[in-house]
């Protein structure tokens, strides 16, 4: 792979938007090898770790966190027109996730309950409706998770490195947890919404006896009917399921026809 | 011809398996399944059928298929764990003679199939009564194979058949019996038929309606072994390993190919797919089901999707 060294390193940029910063968390504690993909790559702009952040053009841009103000707006629209291949990294970028749930909130009370002061939420600051990237620009790749696994950025980053088309795993949770031979919670009348959430978790939360809550958002075929039947069925009361979709990807689950208002 | 062990002297003989190779037998914690045999009282036949097919030893989840070096590549030769997997049913053992039909019996065997299955023996043990209201293996047709030895409780004793050279020295000191044991009944039956007439029809719908695509019938299956192969490399030396993993044809992109197109786009085809390839298409090629009627599809399937049910009824309407 001689043809690596002497073809020029591509322009790599982690940005983020309104979030919690722990997706970008997630890919700096990769640690050693990241350390080993940094001679690979020329990360120009990280301003998370780094004090000297260079505009585009990006070759790759990953970008955390969803849209809730004017300024993110901005910002997501220049990375986009800057970036040949953008990523929206993490389940805020991917579905909106937790800071999505004021879709189904009064937004005035919302507000009131968060800022005291409202002065300020004028200009950059001007709230806009909670949404995903998708929502106002072309997406190239979509990594969600909550945080996302760093498996998966680093499997992203060798595909880009040579030239492969990234392959994304998109597997429902149960592939994983059947693999790993867990007691199904479903089968036992608990809740978990495994079968209709992206896996590439190994399972995390039914390996400890817990439900999966959907962290990763839904697979786009899933079936959600037969899910909140299944679930119906176990007793699971119906106020409860629909927190649990409003969580994480609340609107992508009204898209794929959820009633979960 | 077979071997006969007085009830007795059972422990004695798991025992004696323990000390041979590596042990893995069904155990019973929150579920059954095939474990690591630490203590012989550890071993429950009477839990059912283990959660997991046997396959698990031959076709693992993952693994590595050869090493990439410095351009080369290098299979990897690593020498399998002798192991001795204990209280195999035949629905399984069945299964593994299914596998061996495609990844041994062939001009290209896979090798590293090849190299677990030469290190394993399969003990396996009859089922007198059905281990799950899901079994339907005695309308699959069954057959004495594939495995090295097989238990048949009678009443004062267990008859030990014995099929391979290797079985046969591990019970060489118990006296010998000729016994023609009887296969396993089961009160669920496949109406087995022709299934082409019935490509289009309506009750897969009715099933369909109900997968939630989460592949557990495929990775429970012990025929299931459909896989995906990828690259795990290093971009600046290249260096790194091919890996295969379990596949599912429940999977959107199990049938994707280059430039996106899908060819089982729908849930509907996917699932009639399995079915079909099970009862219909293997057969049609094989001239034997690739079922072997364990149930574990209809039992672990979050809507207990019945396919049993389903083509029995083909001919009601």
């Amino acid at each position: 792979m001689s043809s690596s060294s002497e073809k020029k390193k591509p322009r790599v940029a982690i940005h983020s938007i309104t979030g919690c910063a722990g997706c970008q968390l997630v890919i700096y504690f990769i640690r050693d090898k990241l350390l080993e993909l940094l001679g690979e790559i020329d990360l120009v702009a990280a301003p998370m770790i780094k004090g000297k952040n260079e505009e585009g053009p990006y070759d790759i841009c990953f970008v955390e966190g969803l849209v809730a103000s004017q300024r993110d707006l901005e910002n997501l629209k220049k990375w986009r027109e800057q970036s040949k291949f953008l990523v929206a990294w993490g389940t805020c970028a991917t579905h909106g996730n937790v800071p999505g749930i004021k879709i189904f909130m009064d937004e005035k009370q919302v507000e009131e309950a968060v800022y005291k002061d409202k002065s300020n939420l004028t200009g950059e600051n001007t709230p806009l409706k909670p949404t995903p990237l998708e929502a106002h620009v072309r997406i190239d790749y979509r990594i969600s998770g909550c945080p996302p696994e760093e498996i998966e950025f680093l499997r992203m980053m060798q595909h880009f490195l040579m030239d492969m088309k990234p392959v994304v795993y998109n597997e429902p949770v149960c592939v994983e947890c059947t693999q790993r031979e867990i007691k199904c919670l479903l089968e036992d009348g608990k809740e978990c919404l495994g079968p209709m959430i992206r896996g590439g978790c190994d399972a995390l939360c039914p390996v400890v006896n817990h439900g999966c809550t959907g962290c990763h958002g839904p697979l786009e075929d899933a079936n959600i009917p037969q899910m909140l039947k299944l679930l119906k069925a176990n007793g699971i009361p119906k106020e409860l399921v629909k927190q649990r979709l409003q969580k994480y990807a609340g609107a992508k689950f009204e898209e794929l026809g959820a009633d979960i208002r | 011809m077979g071997r006969v062990l007085k009830k007795e002297d059972y422990k004695k003989f798991l025992q004696l398996l323990k000390s041979k190779a590596e042990l893995v037998a069904p155990i019973t914690t929150d579920m059954t399944r095939f474990e690591v045999v630490e203590d012989i009282d550890d071993i429950n036949l009477e839990g059912g059928n283990p959660f997991f097919p046997i396959k698990k030893y031959f076709l693992p989840n993952k693994e590595t298929l050869l090493k990439i070096k410095n351009g080369n590549t290098k299979v990897i030769e690593k020498k399998p764990k002798k192991r001795i997997i204990f209280g195999a049913r035949l629905c399984d053992i069945n299964g593994i003679a299914i596998l061996d039909k495609l990844f041994l019996d062939h001009k290209y065997p896979d090798e590293n199939y090849k190299k677990k299955r030469e290190n394993t023996i399969i003990i396996g043990v009859n089922c007198l009564t059905s281990p799950s209201e899901y079994c339907f293996c005695g309308s699959m047709d069954l057959k004495k194979e594939a495995y090295d030895l097989l238990l048949h409780e009678r009443e004062k004793d267990y008859y030990i058949d014995v099929h391979t050279d290797y079985g046969a020295m591990l019970v060489k000191h118990l006296p010998e019996d000729r016994f023609d044991y009887p296969l396993p009944k089961t009160e669920k039956k496949l109406d087995k038929k022709n299934l082409w007439p019935f490509f289009a029809d309506k009750y897969w719908e009715k099933d369909n309606d109900l997968c939630v695509s989460c592949q557990r019938c495929t990775i429970l299956c012990p025929t299931c072994f459909c896989f995906d192969m990828y690259d795990r490399v290093n971009p600046k030396t290249g260096d790194g390993e091919r890996l295969r993993k379990i596949d599912s044809c429940h999977s959107k992109d199990f049938t994707e190919v280059a430039g996106g197109h899908v060819f089982r786009d729908t849930r509907l085809k996917r699932y009639r797919h399995r079915v079909l390839h099970k009862v219909q298409f293997f057969e049609d090629k094989f001239d034997r089901s690739m079922c072997t009627g364990c149930g574990r599809c209809i039992e672990y399937c979050h809507s207990k999707i019945d396919f049993v049910t389903t083509i029995n009824k083909f001919i009601e309407h």
